[in-house]
């Protein structure tokens, strides 16, 4: 099959963009259900939700306070902030439109559903009462379309650029729940409530990423703090650890034609999951996390940028494409 | 038995078509003794015993339905802010007899032959302007006309694979071509939606009847395409100008069933006058281009230099044979009004045979004594620009204030060849779902034909309705909606 530069693009950012999508939203929900459970003594805010996906900056800039109303309109309903979840569905949107005749039938429609629902409802996702129903369904929205593709859609280049969108993006949500969550759990003392609500903390790290159950299974041991980062970090059986997400990487690249730059993503994807495995299990502190969840974030973005110079600007194409005013990056957008 | 009939006729005074007159006009699924035509008869039952309420509930799932499937168009007025308009639709089907249907392909089909052929024939030895059956003037006038194409030889002598014709029934009942799209015609994809649609919503009348289907298209389509390259397995792409072109969900909709690429004029580049395609493997060679930019943007080393979305170097690989171009550049020239009323003497003159279809009476003003009578009638005739299309700066000289009438008689004694005036038609009408009931509105019918190696014609077509009352507009940038269209075997 013929797959163009532009629509690999716009795959790789609708992957990106769909998966930003479901794990916001997550974060939004499980955040609410932590901070429900501990008391007011144990110091959490709405601060911390707006660390993970970076945003604590661009926040202060426009609201005065991070309480809840202010932080989760933010995340949730700001059709003008990149990191929004009506931004990342709105882009998923425009990205799948230019790609359209690539994708099967449905995908279109399950896509449009889900950005009109949200476009319409983002404000229950506001009220603490409605939250949960409404981040049920736009969870449940993106499955429906991840399961729904993994049902139809060809094993082809297509389907590698989606995934390799869909695989950085969770590979880097995953490692910025685990610097700014974990990074505090494993600095914290043995300080009153704070220890009390360690463990709590550790659990909604886990259902965050949506792998509590999962741990449970694999390490059959309780949450304790070095195991639920080696997990997190690099579990084969966990489709969310950093590991997990660099290995699909190394397949998906491994699948793509052999094309000039193409050999430098394969090498770096390999490297970085190398370094994944000669980490320590136990005696993480909180600077050593946060240097781990930087070098993973380095990787990525690097990786980033092969895929970008490998198959979407391609070399000896003839003369250089203007590029598409459609294709809508974060990078390009934080620019 | 008796309790039944009452039972029947409850169920009509009740019904949807309860009250439902065509006022005078000619109506494509009633008769004017109020029985319906043969070919509508089970949905003309059907509709007489759905209350308006059910009938209004299948119009609001068929909406819902487009909705969210994203069925859209666009308008260029408004800019990047609105381009998923939900496409308007009306539920209440429009029927032909498919006896009636073959005698129109026909025609169709015929027309488009003799066109095809008066086309090749301008840019090459131009016989059919020497023989004197059109005059020489009308050619050097027309904006349609692309001297860059004189000489070209596309395979099979077609230059226009793709035609949507607009067909009009009078009150007489008789069928006319009102005009020939033989550039970028666009509607197909709706046709093909609105059956979708109409199969959901009236599933029970498809099991009763025999409809011919229309999902062949993409299929004819794709056929025609690759018959106009040399090569057994081409490579084919749909080029489109990008997502805020009205068409834009048309040119995804064709390149997806088709199974080919959709292009932006960027995805492309031309290197020793051969067109490749930018993938993730590398240049990849493209054959046949189904392209859906107007001419004048198609080329900027030829036509407008600043146009950012055709392919610099494509007229080099079309005329070096190395690309076909669906529908080749140059095919303008004889979509122009003006040229339009020379049609039927085109079939006789190229084919030796007799228009199967006619033509609705044309003056040409350019023709002083054509000129003079369009301006004495005014009011009685709608008058159109000879080069534009979606209805733009038409005149319907009964529905024309006296300022207006004025100011065209202005305009067309300023720039006759600019013009022709046609008789207004009483366009025909079909029961049409409007906030007061169900009422009659006026219809246009949307074929297209297909020439390639062989002639191929819709099973029916996109037929468009003024959801306005009493008006004859059925654009869907100006209020226009569209109905599904059947041919049904009796």
């Amino acid at each position: 099959m013929t797959l163009l530069c532009r629509t690999a693009e716009h795959l790789y950012w609708m992957g990106r963009y769909l998966e930003r999508a479901e794990q916001l939203t997550r974060l939004v929900r499980e955040h609410t259900v932590l901070i429900t459970d501990l008391p007011v003594s144990a110091g959490l805010g709405w601060d911390s939700l707006l660390a993970i996906p970076g945003e604590t900056g661009p926040f202060f800039e426009r609201y005065d306070a991070a309480d809840e109303a202010s932080v989760v309109t933010y995340l949730l309903a700001d059709q003008t902030n990149p990191s929004s979840l009506v931004w990342s569905l709105r882009w998923a949107r425009e990205n799948l439109r230019t790609t359209r005749s690539t994708m099967p039938r449905g995908t279109w429609r399950i896509v449009n559903e889900l950005a009109q629902y949200v476009a319409s409802s983002a404000e229950l996702g506001c009220l603490r009462g409605r939250r949960h129903e409404f981040c049920e369904r736009v969870v449940s929205g993106c499955q429906r379309l991840s399961g729904f593709l993994a049902g139809s859609m060809g094993r082809d280049p297509a389907w590698d650029f989606y995934q390799l969108g869909v695989q950085l993006e969770r590979a880097d949500m995953t490692s910025r729940v685990l610097d700014v969550r974990a990074g505090g759990l494993v600095a914290a003392g043995d300080e009153g409530d704070t220890e009390t609500f360690r463990d709590t903390q550790w659990v909604s790290l886990l259902s965050s990423l949506d792998g509590l159950q999962l741990y449970r299974r694999v390490t059959r041991s309780l949450v304790e703090g070095d195991r639920v980062v080696g997990f997190v970090l690099n579990e084969r059986q966990f489709p969310r650890s950093v590991g997990a997400c660099l290995t699909s990487v190394s397949e998906l690249l491994a699948a793509l034609p052999d094309i000039a730059g193409a050999e430098d993503a394969r090498v770096a994807t390999v490297a970085a999951r190398a370094r994944l495995d000669q980490l320590p299990a136990t005696g993480w502190t909180h600077t050593s996390l946060h240097d781990q969840a930087d070098d993973i974030q380095l990787t990525l973005a690097g990786l980033d940028r092969m895929i970008v110079a490998a198959y979407f600007r391609l070399e000896g194409a003839g003369p250089a494409a203007e590029t598409s005013d459609t294709v809508h990056s974060p990078t390009q957008i934080s620019a | 038995m008796s309790a039944l009939a009452d039972s029947l006729d409850h169920a009509r005074a009740n019904g949807a078509l309860h009250q439902y007159a065509a006022n005078g006009w000619h109506d494509e699924l009633i008769s004017p003794d109020g029985a319906p035509r043969e070919p509508a008869r089970e949905l003309v039952q059907t509709l007489q015993q759905l209350s308006l309420e059910d009938l209004r509930k299948r119009q609001r799932a068929a909406e819902i339905e487009i909705s969210t499937s994203g069925i859209t168009f666009s308008l260029y007025s408004e800019g990047a802010g609105n381009i998923d308009r939900s496409w308007p639709f009306d539920v209440i089907p429009r029927v032909f007899a498919s006896s009636e249907w073959s005698r129109i392909e026909i025609g169709l089909a015929q027309r488009l032959r003799a066109l095809n052929l008066f086309i090749d024939d301008l840019y090459h030895e131009q016989v059919s302007i020497k023989d004197g059956i059109v005059p020489r003037g009308l050619l050097e006038s027309s904006p349609g006309w692309r001297p860059e194409c004189v000489g070209v030889s596309p395979a099979h002598k077609v230059w226009a694979h793709i035609c949507g014709s607009d067909l009009v029934r009078d009150r007489d009942g008789k069928m006319y071509v009102l005009e020939d799209n033989l550039r970028v015609p666009s509607g197909v994809s709706y046709m093909l939606e609105n059956r979708v649609v109409t199969k959901r919503v009236f599933a029970d009348l498809f099991e009763r009847q025999s409809i011919r289907p229309v999902d062949r298209y993409p299929d004819d389509l794709l056929a025609t395409l690759r018959s106009l390259s040399p090569s057994s397995d081409p490579t084919v792409v749909v080029l489109t100008p990008g997502v805020y072109n009205s068409a834009y969900f048309e040119h995804s909709f064709l390149a997806m069933q088709m199974g080919v690429e959709l292009a932006e004029g960027a995805d492309l580049f031309v290197e020793d006058d051969t067109v490749f395609l930018r993938t993730i493997e590398g240049p990849r060679r493209v054959d046949v281009i189904y392209r859906r930019v107007d001419d004048a943007f198609l080329d900027p080393e030829v036509f407008h230099p600043e146009s950012m979305l055709g392919v610099a170097g494509i007229m080099r690989a079309w005329h070096a044979g190395n690309v076909a171009i669906a529908n080749a550049p140059g095919t303008g020239v004889a979509d122009d009004k003006a040229v339009y009323c020379y049609v039927p003497d085109l079939i006789r003159y190229f084919l030796s045979e007799e228009p199967v279809l006619d033509n609705v009476p044309t003056w040409r003003c350019e023709d002083p004594t054509h000129l003079s009578h369009v301006l004495a009638n005014l009011k009685d005739l709608v008058v159109k620009p000879t080069n534009e299309s979606g209805g733009k700066g038409l005149l319907i000289g009964p529905q024309a204030t006296l300022a207006e009438l004025d100011d065209y008689r202005d305009r067309l004694r300023a720039e006759p060849r600019g013009w022709v005036a046609q008789p207004t038609l009483s366009l025909s009408v079909a029961p049409t779902l409007t906030s007061d009931g169900v009422e009659p509105r006026h219809l246009v019918l949307r074929p297209f034909t297909l020439q390639g190696a062989v002639s191929r014609v819709t099973a029916g077509g996109l037929t468009r309705v003024a959801l306005r009352a009493g008006s004859l507009v059925v654009n869907s940038s100006q209020g226009g909606g569209s109905k599904d269209t059947w041919i049904v075997d009796v």
